[in-house]
């Protein structure tokens, strides 16, 4: 096994399907927790732990912005205490869960060792060279623990970054230099997944192919869409839109060719990013299912209609088998919890 | 073949400068070869160049070989008479009326001073190659990539199975059906950049030519000031359906210099962006059958590039 596969599959613990042999993503964002403020609103806990105990997943992700931050996080105390609260159900049941940073988290990233210090945390840094924090592969494993056949699926998590700004410095140039006026289908100047870490995705799946002689079907989860996201809400009818579609997709100015990677590699079944809170639109693009999750932070703009997240579900006897909908909050609580004490 | 990347020809450097003359859309058949040939006579005089280019739908698909073959004995002619190397890659129409690429390829390949390769069988299409430009002491000044930016769209989504159009009613970039560079020539040029850059302990200076534009291209007519574009468009920039990240690969690797397409009848256009010199360049041969020119490349000995318009 090459050093690039090795990195690409270690983790800090091997995550299995259930005994039902199935295994069940629950992917959330955009809590927008201001930790500057005395606490976050307590319906986020509350939300989170319905979903999962409703649907049993067996990983949750959050796909970015778990911090609503513009001027720094402060102290990683006030961020060990925010996440021991929120992921309390986790710890405590011994759920695996992980995260990517989003635009509203720290710049450089929320401290990768907070998170670690979290034992059923499996997010990671990533690999030395890749661009961010917080671009890494989860494998998933059969449930009796059984490796030789390879990973039942592959959880690719990708730091989208922030700005086409930032991304500009990153490369060594300046600020402004990508930025323009008129591009085709991107409001705000936003970055996404880089062209390094496309080919990262790229190299490990073709290296998880060779040694296993089969294509490991996966999913890949990031904060920020990625462009071809775009292509969901202006062509509702022919990739067979469904969902809320309530604002613009923050789209990146640059293509990097992740949705083109994943489409020549054959073994990415859906594409799932935040960012757009009252967005949960989900379509069929060239054999892959482009989705927005919808925001679940009650700290930010939301939408009670949509709060919730993805489930995806893989099975370990049938590599072909995936469903994937979205879960409501709605349905597991009642109007009264959902408005909160302050309605 | 060289070891660590796959490159069989070099273009050596005589003096400080490299004129690279790059035609397109030829559209070249039995009607029209002869009077090509002389068009192609009149801009090698005029520019003196040390490589010819021909940048794509040099002719509309040949049915055989040997079609091909005799058109080929005709436009090449001017150039192997002045002994002057050359090389090409396909557009979107050279393979269309029945005669595939790779046998294709065999036929051009075949003709005096031709230094395109047909590539490696790993990455996608036919002509992925690339010629480095060695100065005076031998050492390279500048990788020149040859890319084959495919035909329809529809081949993309026969080739790995789409099970829907990638055209929609509302694309992204392109209304027009086309194919272009895919993610895996990214890689090429990827793996191939970051294995010059390990042989030679520093970024060798890049430049792309293709024949479809990437999505990136169509940035420079829509933001004319701040690109600082010259010449003109007055076409849509008909560009690739589905983005393979070439230019994303590009700015993040930092070494290529320019990056030029045709596949345009009228547009005339090259600006500035991430550092890049990025144009399109319009067509040799025009609807109603006169020639316009072509594009005049101008390379230093640092791996500058230089381009002009070069009007027949």
């Amino acid at each position: 096994m090459t050093e690039l596969l090795h990195s690409a599959l270690r983790t800090k613990f091997p995550l299995r399907c259930g005994d039902d042999g199935k295994f069940r993503v629950l992917c959330v964002s955009d809590f927008h927790a201001r930790l500057e403020k005395e606490r976050w609103d307590p319906r986020l806990k509350c939300s989170l732990e319905a979903l999962i105990r409703a649907h049993q997943p067996n990983l949750v992700f959050i796909a970015g912005d778990l911090c609503h931050e513009e001027e720094g996080l402060g102290s990683d105390e006030r961020l060990r205490e925010y996440i021991a609260d929120v992921m309390e159900l986790c710890e405590r049941e011994g759920i695996a869960w992980a995260h990517v940073p989003g635009n509203h988290d720290r710049e450089d990233g929320i401290p990768p060792y907070v998170f670690e210090e979290f034992p059923m945390c499996l997010s990671q840094r990533g690999p030395d060279g890749l661009s961010g924090y917080g671009t890494y592969a989860v494998p998933v494993w059969p449930h009796d623990g059984s490796t030789e056949n390879g990973p039942v699926c592959v959880v690719w998590a990708f730091d989208s970054h922030s700005s086409v700004g930032r991304y500009a410095e990153r490369i060594g140039m300046n600020p402004g230099e990508l930025d323009l006026p008129n591009i085709r289908f991107s409001y705000d100047g936003y970055d996404s997944v880089n062209f390094n870490q496309a080919a990262w995705y790229w190299e490990a799946s073709q290296e998880l192919e060779s040694v296993y002689g089969r294509k490991i079907p996966g999913v890949m989860l990031m904060h920020a869409p990625i462009a071809e996201h775009f292509l969901i809400p202006t062509n509702p009818w022919q990739t067979g839109m469904t969902g809320e579609f309530d604002e613009a997709v923050g789209g990146a100015v640059l293509n990097s060719g992740l949705f083109a990677a994943a489409y020549e590699r054959g073994d990415i079944r859906e594409i799932v990013s935040g960012h757009d809170h009252i967005n949960s639109i989900s379509g069929m693009y060239m054999g892959i299912r482009l989705t927005e999750d919808g925001g679940l932070g009650f700290d930010v703009y939301g939408d009670n209609r949509i709060r919730g997240g993805r489930l995806m579900e893989f099975s370990e006897t049938d590599p072909a088998y995936y469903e994937s909908r979205h879960v409501y909050i709605k349905d597991l609580l009642s109007p009264d919890e959902i408005a909160g004490p302050n309605a | 073949m060289n070891q660590f990347v796959p490159y069989n020809k070099t273009l050596r450097m005589r003096g400080k400068t490299c004129r690279i003359l790059t035609v397109g859309t030829l559209y070249a058949d039995a009607a029209n070869r002869g009077r090509i040939a002389d068009a192609l006579s009149v801009l090698l005089d005029k520019t003196s160049p040390d490589l010819v280019f021909l940048c794509g739908d040099i002719t509309r698909g040949a049915g055989t070989q040997d079609e091909l073959r005799r058109t080929l004995d005709v436009i090449l002619a001017p150039v192997i008479g002045r002994d002057l190397p050359w090389a090409h890659v396909f557009g979107d129409m050279d393979c269309v009326n029945g005669l595939p690429n790779e046998e294709a390829m065999e036929v051009y390949r075949s003709f005096p001073n031709c230094m395109s390769e047909a590539g490696e069988k790993s990455v996608d299409g036919c002509g992925n190659y690339i010629l480095p430009v060695l100065g005076e002491d031998g050492e390279p000044v500048l990788c020149l990539y040859g890319l084959d930016s495919h035909s329809a769209v529809q081949g993309y989504e026969a080739d790995y199975g789409s099970p829907t159009r990638a055209r929609l009613s509302n694309p992204l970039y392109g209304k027009y059906y086309l194919d272009g560079i895919r993610f895996n020539q990214s890689m090429f040029y990827w793996r191939t950049s970051i294995a010059m850059e390990r042989e030679y302990g520093r970024k060798i200076p890049a430049m792309f030519l293709f024949h479809t534009p990437v999505p990136e291209m169509t940035y420079i007519p829509m933001n004319q000031t701040q690109t600082n574009m010259e010449g003109y468009q007055w076409e849509t920039v008909r560009c690739q359906v589905v983005a393979g990240g070439l230019f994303t690969a590009a700015v993040e690797r930092g070494d290529v210099r320019a990056m030029f397409a045709g596949h345009s009848e009228r547009n005339d256009f090259h600006g500035i962006y991430g550092r890049i010199l990025m144009g399109q360049m319009r067509d040799f041969t025009l609807p109603d059958g006169s020639f316009t020119g072509g594009t005049l490349f101008e390379i230093d000995a640092d791996g500058n590039v230089g381009v002009s318009h070069a009007a027949i």
